[in-house]
């Protein structure tokens, strides 16, 4: 991080302006998020009002904050957007920094299960800080790699300094312990190493070393075994531990019975408090049940044309630092997409992973569409209209 | 995206120092692609599988619980008798289940528990710690009650107001209203309703009939979905078939009652049977087996002495005797057990040696006491006495050994063994009943294996065995006019409303002799009761045709004997046969004709006339028939009714004197064996018992006599037609309308029918 701060001089010659309105911005790209935005909060009504209706009384519980989440996400988006995204360079330190403080403070607040993922606001609901350094760890390597790019073959330069932050906050995002979010955080930001050019031999080391400890832990000591045991055997351990198998099992029972063309949109009948909140994690389970195989790769096919505009804007953005600004909060939806989707589907184990746009959480869609609305603003700057 | 080769040189040169490389253009592509399309890729190919190759197999597995199926229970058929008299019905009977959640208050613990144990008898204490438990949702308090205390229970909740309380649940309860009656082959039935002995197990399939079922679409608390999502569908529950017997519960009640009363008599420790079949039609009208048991509760040993044996034992040995007693009074003697005929069987040896001509009734057949055939010698069961010089009719009536050897013997050993197959000896019956014992090799000889002393103990019936309903099916084949048939119980199946679903009709397996040698056969039978050792079959007016046989059970090393009677009647016109088979009688004379001959005697004597077969009396018989009525006007009244009664008469006494003043009919009178003598104690009685006398003419013999009875008449029946039967009254002594005393001799003339029109 030192050699980060170094690099800060020559950067503060340059004018930073608060605000860019000059260009219009990547309207396919809007037009394409607003669509999945109102999909997913059509699916997520869908899923979650039978789970309203008797746990909270009010089959509208989930919506109508998700509705206000979502207001609240388009307003910082569409502030974002307006914000010229250099700003993002100098926040990008104090960002992580805070990530950081959020982190070691969660480890502090006390909860029933011993699982500690939240820190709550009074009045605001509850914020994630693996959520808040996901953010972070996208700013700082984006910051870190535009200022280094020369020497990112470098194993000094280019490879440790990266991984230093990155075990850093996957050590404490682990400890909460917070097994997705460690996932998520590690995989974005071994892919903007890669993006950003470090050695691929160190890039590929790490992935097969990582993914060698994973496999080691979970054969030789034993770690989650029983997540793995619901994944390799879910119908043996259905018939003989119904709970631990139950919402993956559940989740299958949805999606299979949805078929080509599905149940028909509103007529799920998993979601009759058989799959457990369907609202969360496991809302697109609802979503392939309802719309079948048909609807349910349609909406694979929106996020795939998501990702793809993303990484369009990154490659027309005028900087390094908004290319990998911009590839970094692309890759994290692709990651997150896909990793929720193989969970419901059971080829990956069951973490937390949530499905963007779409899972119910109001910190979480806030920040998202945040962090679209800085995609945005590069896309203002593209070099496309400037020619 | 456009390539970066497309931008203008210009602008590539001058924003060249912060523009992205194109390493990491190059990167950015491989990561695109890795993520959208070999990523989304995987998950597509999965949802390929899930959605569309495997999607059956998910949506049956998630049908199955995202619907709730509840049973809903068919009731189980009847089984009738032939008048529709039921003999096992299902019955409704009610759970009562309490949800102790439900009470809030301890005073309503307390009444519960003071009211039901009361009307429910059971334990209050019991009852009162079932009701508080409150974590309790499902406590049984009392099953299968029946209706008019499930009606009371609902009162009393209804009027406590605890309908949130208490539920009741429909379950079916298998009722025999006659209790033991017909057990042997009725069955029983297990606690689910299915039929575990005799029809109730082989009808199984037809009488339980198809469960129906409730569908209902359930959330994931089991709770119905709300109304507008709501899905329910019912198939009806289809119930049983019920089954209409042969059997008729009054005959059964007969053959039970006699049977019962043998075993008291003769103490025969191996049970005994009895056995009433239609000889037209193969249709069996009775069958039973003492000892048996109670089918509303077969787990009760019955028998005296076994419930005895096992009371003094304890631990396994007392479990494998009560099984071992329960298997016993379960099984059907009638077609399950096996044993020798003995002289039974003669019936049949003389049967076959009519047919093929090697015999006639004017054959004669020398009996020194014991013949000896090859090295082995037979003794005549009169050894050492002998029956010497006798017809063929003789030897029937005599049982006698030696001539049976002689006419087996002339029979030979091929035809011999072909007229046993054909009567149906190495067959089953195949009788629509459970049990019927199967018929190997290893019961009868073989036709290689009948050498002349096989040959000759054969013609005795001996050293082979058959089951009762073998027996009485290849009786029947004489009585019928030689055919074999197919015997059965049940002739008619019903559906649940009440329509004809199959009628069995009459099987004819063959013609085993010629309807000649039948009736030839038919008359030696006759004889044989008549005058020989069958005699105490004998029914005046019936004409019964039988053979006896007592056979020793070597087999078990003892001196133990079946002793049995087969016969039909009447011997012109054959309508029913009987087998009656006493398996190890303990008293003194064991012989077939002295035990039980008698029985089936009683048996017929009752079921003749329920049949309505009209008895045709000879003029000896008639003769007999009259009793000559004593003199006891002025006698004390205890003298005088011994005296009536010891002609046989029944005595009725009318006022409340101490000596008879008056009596009706008068002495020296010449009344019916069955006739009734009224005796007066005073005068007043005499002059007010006054009866009307009734018109008979039209009525047949038996009609008559019971319409004498009824008027408190004495029958005279008088008539040269009698003898032939189907003779009807046309002139009676005393005027219909008259008022006479009760007791009063009418005498009623009979002529044939044919004359009258």
């Amino acid at each position: 991080m030192a050699t980060a701060e170094k690099k800060e001089t020559p950067l503060k010659k340059k004018k930073t302006r608060l605000f860019f309105i000059g260009e219009s911005f990547d309207a396919p790209f809007l037009i394409l998020l607003l669509v999945l935005l109102t999909i997913g909060l059509a699916c997520m009504f869908s899923a979650s009002y039978v789970n309203a209706y008797y746990r909270e009384d009010d089959s509208y519980f989930y919506i109508k904050k998700q509705l206000i989440f979502a207001a609240v996400g388009i307003a910082a988006m569409l502030i974002c957007s307006c914000i010229d995204y250099h700003i993002w360079h100098q926040l990008s330190l104090p960002i992580l920094g805070i990530s950081v403080i959020l982190l070691i403070v969660v480890l502090f607040i006390p909860t029933s299960d011993g699982v500690q993922r939240w820190i709550p606001l009074p009045g605001l609901g509850n914020i994630q800080p693996s959520e808040v350094a996901k953010f972070g760890l996208i700013l700082v390597f984006a910051h870190m790699i535009s200022l280094n790019h020369k020497q990112m073959g470098k194993i000094t330069k280019g490879y440790l300094p990266f991984m230093a932050v990155l075990v850093l906050l996957c050590l404490l995002t682990i400890l909460e312990p917070h097994l997705s979010g460690t996932i998520l955080i590690f995989a974005i930001g071994l892919v903007m190493m890669f993006v950003g050019g470090t050695n691929i031999l160190l890039a590929v080391g790490t992935v097969l070393l990582c993914g060698g400890a994973v496999v080691f832990m979970i054969a030789v000591l034993g770690y989650e075994q029983d997540r793995i045991e619901v994944w390799l055997n879910i119908f043996e351990v259905y018939e003989n531990n119904r709970d631990q198998a139950w919402q993956t099992m559940q989740s299958l029972y949805a999606i299979g019975s949805g078929g080509l063309m599905g149940q028909g949109f509103g007529n799920s009948r998993q979601k009759h408090l058989f799959l457990p909140e369907p609202q969360n994690d496991f809302v697109f389970a609802i979503v392939c049940e309802e719309l079948g195989f048909v609807g349910a790769v349609l909406i694979i096919v929106l996020f795939a044309v998501l990702v793809w505009r993303g990484f369009g804007i990154a490659m027309h953005s005028p900087d390094k630092f908004g290319f990998m600004l911009a590839v970094g909060l692309s890759v994290q939806i692709a990651i997150q997409v896909a990793l929720n989707i193989a969970v419901v589907t059971n080829l990956l184990p069951n973490t937390g992973i949530s499905l963007p746009f779409f899972s119910y959480g109001g910190s979480s869609l806030i920040m998202l569409l945040g962090q679209m609305g800085i995609l945005l603003s590069i896309s203002r700057q593209s070099t496309n209209k400037q020619s | 995206m456009r390539e970066p080769k497309n931008e203008p040189a210009q602008s590539r040169e001058k924003a060249a120092g912060k523009r992205p490389t194109q390493q990491m253009w190059r990167r950015a592509v491989v990561m695109l692609v890795l993520l959208t399309v070999l990523a989304f890729g995987l998950i597509v190919a999965q949802l390929v599988m899930l959605q569309i190759v495997q999607t059956d197999d998910w949506q049956r597995r998630a049908t199955e619980q995202q619907l709730s199926d509840s049973i809903i229970s068919p009731n189980r058929g009847a089984i009738y008798d032939t008048n529709m008299e039921t003999l096992a019905e299902s019955m409704q009977v009610w759970t009562v289940i309490m949800d102790p959640d439900q009470i809030e208050k301890e005073e309503e613990r307390q009444k519960i528990a003071d009211d039901l144990s009361v009307l429910l008898e059971v334990d209050r204490e019991t009852l009162y710690k079932k009701a508080s438990r409150t974590d309790s949702q499902y406590e049984v308090i009392k099953s299968k009650i029946e209706r008019p205390l499930a009606e009371k229970l609902n009162e009393w909740v209804q009027k406590n107001e605890m309908g949130g309380v208490f539920r009741l649940i429909t379950d079916y309860k298998r009722v025999y209203p006659y209790g033991t009656l017909a057990s042997s082959f009725l069955g029983f039935t297990g606690a689910d309703n299915t039929g575990l002995e005799g029809l109730e197990a082989e009808y199984n399939e037809l009488l339980e009939g198809k469960a129906g079922r409730i569908v209902t679409a359930q959330n994931g608390w089991g709770e119905n979905l709300p109304n507008l999502l709501s899905y329910e569908k019912t198939i009806d529950a289809e119930d049983g078939n019920s089954l209409v017997l042969s059997i008729d519960q009054t005959i059964q009640h007969y053959c039970e009652k006699y049977l019962e009363e043998a075993l008291l008599n003769t103490g025969a420790t191996n049970r005994a049977c009895a056995i009433v079949m239609d000889v037209n039609t193969g249709a069996i009208l009775a069958m039973a087996t003492k000892d048996d048991y109670d089918p509303n509760d077969p787990m009760t040993v019955m028998n005296k002495t076994d419930a005895a044996a096992i009371a003094e034992l304890a631990g396994d040995e007392k479990s494998a005797a009560i099984v071992a007693a329960l298997e016993k009074q379960w099984k059907n003697k009638a077609i399950s057990e096996y044993y020798e005929p003995g002289s039974v069987f003669k019936m049949f040896t003389t049967a076959m040696a009519l047919e093929e001509g090697v015999a006639t009734e004017n054959s004669s057949y020398y009996c020194g006491g014991a013949e000896t055939v090859l090295d082995t010698t037979v003794h005549c069961h009169v050894y050492p006495n002998a029956h010497s010089t006798q017809s063929l009719g003789d030897a029937i009536c005599n049982s006698c050994n030696p001539a049976f050897i002689q006419i087996g013997l002339s029979v030979g050993r091929n035809l011999f063994y072909k007229y046993y197959t054909g009567f149906g000896f190495t067959e089953m019956t195949a009788i629509d009943m459970l049990g019927e014992g199967s018929i190997s090799q290893s019961l009868y000889h073989s036709e290689d294996d009948l050498d002349p002393v096989q040959l000759a103990v054969s013609s005795m019936g001996q050293t082979f065995k058959l089951t009762p309903i073998q027996m009485i099916t290849a009786i029947s084949s004489i009585a019928n006019g030689g055919k074999l048939l197919q015997p059965y119980v049940v002739k008619q199946v019903l559906d649940a409303d009440g329509n004809v679903v199959s009628n069995t009709s009459t099987t004819i397996k063959r013609q085993v002799i010629s309807s000649d040698t039948a009736s030839r056969v038919s008359e030696l039978l006759r004889v044989a009761v008549e005058s020989g050792g069958g005699k105490n079959a004998y029914v005046p007016g019936y004409r019964v045709a039988g053979k006896t046989g007592t056979s020793e059970k070597t087999e078990t090393g003892g001196t133990n004997v079946v002793a049995s009677f087969g016969g039909f009647a009447p011997a012109d016109n054959p309508q029913i046969a009987v087998l009656v088979l006493i398996d190890e009688p303990q008293c003194a004379v064991r012989y077939g004709g002295t035990i039980a001959a008698p029985v089936a005697k009683k048996i017929l004597q009752d079921t003749l006339p329920y049949l309505g077969i009209e008895p045709h009396y000879t003029q000896s018989e008639l003769a007999d028939l009259n009793r000559s009525t004593p003199a006891v006007e002025g006698l004390d009244i205890a003298t005088a009714e011994a005296m009536v009664q010891s002609e046989g008469l029944t005595v009725r006494v009318k006022g409340d004197g101490a000596t008879v003043v008056k009596q009706v009919p008068e002495a020296g009178q010449s009344i019916p064996a069955d006739g009734t003598v009224v005796l007066y104690t005073d005068q007043l009685s005499y002059e007010s018992e006054m009866t009307t006398v009734p018109d008979f003419t039209g009525y047949s013999v038996s009609g008559a006599s019971e319409l004498a009875e009824s008027c408190g008449l004495n029958l005279y029946l008088s008539g040269t037609d009698l003898e032939d039967g189907g003779a009807l009254a046309s002139l009676q002594s005393i005027a219909p309308g008259t008022e006479v005393p009760l007791g009063t001799i009418i005498t009623v003339e009979f002529i044939y029918q044919d004359t009258i029109e």
